[in-house]
């Protein structure tokens, strides 16, 4: 019977286009955010890599990327990238800024950010799902809790908070500041690395990756040390290697706090001998 | 079905047109029952002439002889399903039955060992090689399922060529894997009871267990999502060959601030072929989705951001064939490709979707039991 043969082959041809075929466009934007007397911004956005830099001369910040949309037709597609914008709400302190599309284009958008310009003066929040974040010359507070993605901060001046639940993380403070920087750094997987370069707080905490933290000094610390898999402590008045578990000293007043855990991985904290 | 003690080799049941009814494997130590519909047949015992006899309703047949009688009883069943016409009786006789409870407690205890191990069932009741394959192929198929679930850690690796053959390859392995499995539980089974699954047309009520998957090409360039859809269906005969009922019902969940939604679907099908153990249906359907999230985000674009809530409707015309294998007689390995068309957005949850009118291939795989 000549059905069968033929109804099998129709069977594997279809078997090998297990494809669902959509038209995909995208629209650039340039998004001038108006912060008025606001001090912080706030950002919200899905996963995107992103990179902030400073904005010299300039009043306002500038948002620029694109938008990703699919459609069943072109037509459709464009009106998915047309509808995605960002919802700007100023709370008079801080102006918050938000990704945001129609509900039927949800899992249909996605967006790449090209960069923030974020004018002086300003301090900066960011929570993403996903993505690298790469944050340099702003020297106000930085505070950033991503899903996943590595995280990169350099150029401090008042601090920073930063989460990734994947990836590694890397915070550095600007040495000409006389300001104590205070920074925390949380990875859940992945290595941190810090250079504390001011007279400032450092917690730094991996689930799974080694962190290493260089000081500027030793005085006047309240030093807790712990790592799985080993540790180090190199400063002049605290020299100590263990295999695992932990070190804890305090010298002088003990009003910085250096809080370093490593759950499981390697943990190091040493004397930054340019300072 | 009762095969009586003494017989040993095989017998055939057939119908006056000479259409095989059943045929069976006799061992010394076993017994079986064979249930017919009224009817004229004949049949072929090992080392004896055939003989032809007749079942009134109600009534029974038996051979043998004592001791120990070699019996076939030959009967409709009491509680069994309507006798066909005359004129289905003879392109689809009613199949052999074994009960489960046949099978002596340690047979049953060597066939559900392939549960638990792959292929240990066949290698205890002395299939060797064949458990062997099956094992190794298991193995074979978690080692290709785990090698393609997660991308290369270089991110230059990973153009749309290769993630396309990485996530189909995923999903094809994942997919045999799962046939594999429930296939080689099924086939211990029948290994036990000695003889080949014969399906019986005239079942009343279908489950199935299936899993859909497919891909599609991601809003960013070069990127590929891999979409899968597990998914359950209650279907009834109403007439013989057609078939109808709910199907795909599930329930997709975003992250953590996305849509939940809910799957139902209609299916209506005919059985264009049918041997004794593979058939093929053509069905269609549609399937609908109610989405709800309460994530302003993804608001009501005409309420903006500050929506907080909504909800979200879509229908998914489609059409499929379904290969079904049927290994033991009411279990089956369905092969399922599908065509569908969204009106609306078609939801598959962790944050992917299908937009509104893209033809889409998906192919299903999966298990189902009829009664």
């Amino acid at each position: 019977m000549a059905t069968k043969p033929l109804s099998l082959l129709a069977c594997v041809v279809a078997s090998s286009l297990a494809c669902s075929f959509s038209y995909r466009t995208e629209r650039n934007f340039d998004e001038a955010l108006d912060l008025g007397d606001a001090e912080h911004l706030i950002l919200r956005a899905p996963q995107t890599d992103l990179s902030v830099r400073p904005r010299e001369d300039a009043d306002t910040a500038l948002l620029r990327g694109r938008w990703y949309a699919l459609g069943g037709t072109a037509k459709v597609a464009e009106k998915h990238a047309k509808a995605a914008t960002f919802d700007v709400v100023d709370y008079d302190e801080s102006v918050s800024v938000e990704a945001y599309w129609p509900s039927d284009a949800h899992g249909l958008i996605e967006l790449a950010l090209d960069a923030l310009y974020l004018p002086p003066g300003h301090d900066f929040s960011f929570v993403g799902e996903g993505g690298d974040v790469d944050v340099i010359g702003i020297v106000e507070f930085v505070d950033v809790e991503v899903g996943w993605g590595e995280l990169r901060v350099a150029g401090l001046r008042e601090g920073a908070d930063v989460y990734t639940g994947g990836g590694d993380i890397e915070l550095r403070t600007d040495r000409t500041t006389a300001f104590a920087s205070s920074l925390r750094a949380i990875t859940l997987a992945g290595d941190i690395r810090v250079e504390q370069n001011t007279r400032g707080v450092v917690i730094a905490e991996a689930g799974v990756g080694d962190i290493q933290v260089r000081i500027p000094s030793d005085e006047n610390i309240s030093l807790y040390v712990y790592g799985a898999r080993g540790v180090e402590v190199d400063l002049p008045r605290v020299r100590q290697t263990l295999p695992s578990g932990e070190v804890r000293r305090q010298l002088d007043d003990g009003e910085i706090e250096i809080w370093v855990v490593a759950h499981d991985g390697y943990a190091r904290v040493f004397e930054d001998p340019d300072n | 079905m009762v095969v009586g003690p003494g017989y040993q080799g095989k017998a055939k049941v057939s119908t006056a047109q000479g259409d095989t009814v059943a045929e069976l494997d006799l061992t010394e130590s076993a017994r079986s029952t064979v249930y017919l519909p009224p009817g004229d047949y004949r049949i072929d015992l090992p080392e004896a002439d055939a003989e032809s006899f007749s079942v009134e309703p109600g009534g029974r047949v038996r051979f043998g002889e004592d001791p120990p009688p070699p019996v076939i009883e030959l009967a409709p069943p009491a509680e069994g399903p309507t006798p066909p016409k005359a004129s289905e009786r003879a392109p689809s006789p009613a199949p052999a039955r074994t009960g489960a409870g046949d099978l002596p407690r340690s047979t049953q205890r060597k066939a559900a060992a392939s549960v638990v191990v792959p292929g240990l069932g066949q290698m205890l009741q002395g299939q060797g090689p064949k458990g062997a394959g099956i094992l190794i192929g298991s193995l074979g198929l978690v080692a290709a399922s785990l090698l393609s679930r997660r991308p290369p850690a270089d991110p230059t690796r990973r153009d749309l060529l290769s993630e396309g053959a990485r996530l189909g390859g995923f999903g094809l392995a994942t997919g045999a894997l799962g046939m594999l499995y429930a296939g080689q539980v099924m086939d211990s089974f029948a290994v036990a009871r000695g003889r080949r699954a014969q399906a019986d047309p005239r079942w009343r009520f279908r489950f199935e267990a299936q899993r859909m998957f497919s891909l599609r090409f991601s809003p960013t360039p070069g990127g590929v999502d891999y979409l899968r859809d597990w998914s359950i269906s209650l279907l009834g005969q109403p007439a013989p060959r057609v078939f109808v009922g709910a199907s795909d019902l599930s329930v997709h969940v975003d992250s953590p601030g996305g849509a939940n939604t809910l799957q139902a679907g209609l299916r209506a099908g005919y059985r264009v072929v049918e041997r004794k153990a593979l058939w093929l249906n053509l069905s269609g359907g549609v399937l609908g989705q109610f989405s709800f999230s309460d994530n302003p985000r993804y608001g009501d674009p005409d309420a903006g951001p500050q929506s907080p809530s909504s909800i979200d409707a879509s229908a998914t015309f489609f059409a499929q064939s379904e290969l079904q294998w049927f290994i033991v007689d009411r279990w089956s390995l369905n092969l399922t490709p599908r065509f569908y068309v969204p009106v609306g957005t078609r939801r598959f949850g962790r944050d992917l979707a299908v937009p509104s009118g893209a033809p889409s291939f998906e192919l299903g795989t999966g298990v189902g039991a009829q009664f």
